[in-house]
């Protein structure tokens, strides 16, 4: 289970992190202003659509289109991951604009007075300036989609074994406990052996907190 | 290639790759609602939900979301404002204060799972609540708590340092100041902040399961007395959210048009949401502009 929930939550902090980049590359460095103004409600409504949603999309689209593509029922760890994926990749673009934003706009003026092209602005001097926040923003949006229970439960097909491929079924940390804990009597083994892993979750997401910690100080060294 | 070139591809890719993100989320979106609104109708929005046969509708679910979130609003505000102000305007910069910022900060990353199961022990089990509203929106306030303090607390921090020294100036004291001068300049931040929680808290299912319950009883909308078991305001009733309900028919459900139920409800709750972030946008606006009259 454990080795499920860090797999889903890498491969989708994985997948993310470079389209949430480019993304607020070209809102903030690229496009013009006005496109900006419509962004920017777009992404805080897709920040607030509940999870639940994005659990149902991804049972009523990803899982029917992996079926088809791999065979099998299509529940597994690539659904899960595409599901946090959607749900995280708003949250951590909006964040990369904000320390995108956040680079003065002097860096790009000196840098372009140089005689660097946008590009060579854009990989040199914005982003390396911006990095710790965009550090920031990925372990942010993995630390959410670790904690994140229904839709990863609703795709992910439930079933506690070591998962051996990408669309077998198998279970995570947070998916086990939303099913068992209300089935398990209090007090008995299984039912005592959930909250030492709805410990296990409290701790990681300290962990990701410290994590946080650790790159905003880096950047602002 | 030359510098020049790269720049044009680079530049031709980032655009193309934005853009085609953008396109796919964008329908996915459309997905939703294009499935969704077909199905909303009066009687979907009226009528009770059902437990074995097709055409239940969604009026209790809907109904407890927002009771819930008024509920929730009703305790967290307060709070949260209280903490913003302290923090914001009377906490010195100590050892003590950073560990209260630190605790915040761990509260908002917390799972909402492990929230939730938080709730049932306390809530729940030790408090004797049983699956309630009250539970569930005491439950909804430690998940909230830390995101609207830190809004209120913004709010708080975008008001000028001179308007404070002049109501100081003048002879007012720190806690007039704070009152008459700070707060109703925050105001709009305040309640910006407090109507975009409203829509996070109205779509939080996995917190609510084993705090406010997964059914929905037979309740009266005529009686008005919130003593009343089936009264409609009683708050220590059990209650299913919408998002819950939309969780619930997809995974444990027996309705037969569990799809056709989940779209209309997913599509209730998108536009529930988009409406708390427009009128969070307007009020933001009307109240600054009135304001600056």
């Amino acid at each position: 289970m454990i080795v499920t929930s860090f797999g889903v939550t890498l491969l989708a902090g994985a997948v993310s992190l470079p389209l949430a980049l480019v993304v607020a590359v070209a809102i903030t460095e690229i496009l013009p202003g006005k496109v900006k103004l419509v962004f920017q409600p777009l992404i805080e409504l897709l920040v607030g659509i509940p999870s639940v949603v994005y659990g149902y999309l991804g049972l009523t689209t990803i899982v029917p289109a992996l079926q088809r593509l791999f065979g099998g029922t299509g529940f597994g760890i690539l659904a899960a991951t595409g599901v946090l994926f959607l749900m995280i990749l708003p949250t951590m673009t909006s964040m990369t604009i904000d320390s995108l934003r956040a680079v003065p706009q002097k860096y790009r003026e000196a840098s372009a007075g140089l005689g660097a092209t946008r590009w060579q602005t854009i990989s040199r001097v914005v982003i390396p300036s911006a990095r710790s926040g965009i550090l920031t923003a990925t372990v942010f949006g993995m630390a959410r989609a670790f904690g994140e229970a229904l839709a990863v439960q609703m795709v992910i097909g439930n079933t506690t074994v070591m998962p051996t491929g990408l669309v077998e079924s198998a279970t995570t940390l947070t998916s086990v406990l939303t099913t068992g804990i209300g089935n398990t009597v209090m007090g008995t083994a299984e039912n005592n052996a959930l909250w030492s892993l709805a410990l296990i979750l409290l701790l990681m997401s300290l962990v990701f907190n410290l994590l946080i910690h650790l790159a905003s100080k880096k950047g602002a060294r | 290639m030359s510098p020049e070139r790269i720049d044009k591809v680079a530049s031709t890719i980032i655009l193309g790759v934005a853009g085609l993100i953008g396109l796919v989320v964008l329908s996915l979106l459309i997905y939703i609602l294009a499935l969704g609104i077909p199905h909303i109708s009066w009687h979907f929005l009226t009528s009770e939900a059902e437990s074995f046969a097709a055409g239940g509708g969604i009026r209790d679910q809907l109904f407890n979301s927002l009771y819930l979130v008024v509920l929730t609003l009703i305790v967290s505000v307060p709070l949260a404002l209280w903490a913003a102000i302290y923090l914001n305007e009377y906490a010195p910069d100590n050892q003590a204060t950073r560990l209260l910022r630190l605790a915040i900060e761990v509260l908002s990353s917390l799972p909402s799972v492990v929230v939730g199961l938080f709730g049932y022990l306390v809530f729940v089990l030790k408090f004797g609540m049983d699956f309630s509203l009250l539970a569930g929106a005491l439950a909804l306030t430690i998940l909230n708590l830390p995101i609207l303090t830190r809004s209120c607390e913004d709010a708080l921090r975008q008001v000028p340092y001179l308007q404070r020294q002049a109501g100081l100036g003048l002879g007012m004291s720190k806690w007039r100041v704070t009152t008459k001068i700070v707060l109703p300049a925050a105001l709009p931040g305040i309640i910006t902040g407090a109507i975009l929680s409203a829509g996070r808290i109205f779509g939080e299912a996995a917190t609510l399961i084993y705090t406010a319950g997964q059914s929905a009883p037979l309740i009266s909308y005529t009686d008005w007395n919130p003593f009343s078991p089936t009264s409609f305001l009683n708050p220590m009733r059990p209650a299913e959210t919408l998002a819950v309900h939309i969780w619930k028919v997809n995974s444990e459900g027996l309705v037969p048009d569990a799809r056709a139920v989940s779209n209309g409800s997913a599509a209730v709750l998108i536009i529930t949401i988009l409406l708390f972030n427009l009128v969070a946008r307007y009020v933001g606006h009307r109240i600054k502009r009135h304001l600056a009259k």
